[in-house]
């Protein structure tokens, strides 16, 4: 199978636009090891994280036309597969989204902080495995509305910058802030309830 | 705001609880000048509700990017079996991709 160049994408994407068969083959052949890895990680169940994986690659097909490059192929596509890892998981804890505003920090009229200053003692539970407290945290992650999960998954986790962010999503970078401070102020909310040293 | 807080208020350079929020990420994110990091490390020491805060905005993200592979893990299992490709390609030809 001829190899499409990794350094400049251009080719591929135009490839994969005009339904070439194996420039689709050659995407699922590149990514899907990459893509399984992130979703084993997630799932931790090997069933799952296969009809996740096909599923996801489902979703990149569909939306295939509407990329516009402005990403990586392999970071739209980490962020395809990601988001359909954490989909399943909210799903399988039947958890539903969080409203951001009600996770966000606030402030007196006098410029200072306000933040609940009692909290009713935790009972004494077993300390969580390294693998539960992973799970929460992405559980945490999964109930953001997704325009907040995206600038998360691409800021923190694939560590691309603003300007970077802001072009992948087409935000502009002061959005991208803005998403990120609520986006990180709610998990600390969302976490905080649930891991002990928090 | 408590006594000592009103009095650091006076001081050239001090800033309030909301402008602290306002410079976390960049803060967390090492971002700041080397006078940005003073202002916040000044704040910190006068306002303990933005400096427990701060701690575990900083812990919070520090736990968000350990917790999902970015994809780049050289060591990271990425075994694909021949028929789940397959699977992937039939299924687009099956008109998952339109
Ligand atoms: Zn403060």
């Amino acid at each position: 199978m001829d190899a499409y160049r990794q350094d400049d994408e251009t080719e591929l994407l135009a490839a994969l636009k005009a339904n070439e068969a194996r420039a689709y083959e050659f995407m699922v052949r590149e990514y899907s090891g990459r893509l399984l890895a992130v979703i084993r990680g997630i799932l931790r169940n090997e069933e799952d994280a296969r009809e996740c994986l096909q599923e996801a690659f489902l979703q990149a097909f569909r939306a295939i036309e509407r990329f516009e490059g402005r990403a990586k192929l392999s970071s739209w596509l980490h962020r395809i597969a990601v988001n359909a890892a954490l989909m399943r998981l909210r799903s399988r804890k039947r958890k539903a989204e969080a409203s951001i505003d009600d996770l966000l920090p606030q402030f007196d009229g006098n410029e200072g902080r306000i933040d609940p200053a009692w909290q009713p003692p935790r009972e004494e539970a077993p300390p969580l495995e390294a693998q539960d407290r992973k799970e929460i945290i992405h559980e945490a992650i999964a109930q953001l509305p997704e325009n907040y999960r995206n600038v998360i998954l691409l800021r923190d986790i694939q560590e691309l910058s603003t300007d970077e962010t802001a072009a992948a999503l087409d935000l502009t970078p002061g959005a991208v802030k803005v998403r990120l401070h609520r986006a990180r102020a709610a998990l600390r909310v969302l976490l905080k309830s649930r891991l002990e040293d928090l | 705001m408590n006594p000592l807080q009103w009095l650091f208020s006076l001081l050239p350079g001090h800033i309030s609880c909301d402008e602290f929020d306002e410079r976390l990420d960049a803060y967390v994110d090492g971002e700041l000048s080397f006078t940005g990091r003073v202002r916040m490390a000044m704040h910190r020491l006068i306002c303990t509700a933005c400096a427990a805060y701060a701690a575990a905005y900083a812990k919070t993200v520090g736990l968000v990017k350990a917790s999902i592979e970015s994809g780049n893990d050289p060591t990271a299992d990425e075994s694909v079996s021949e028929d789940l490709v397959q699977d992937i390609l039939n299924k687009r030809m099956q008109g998952g991709n339109r």
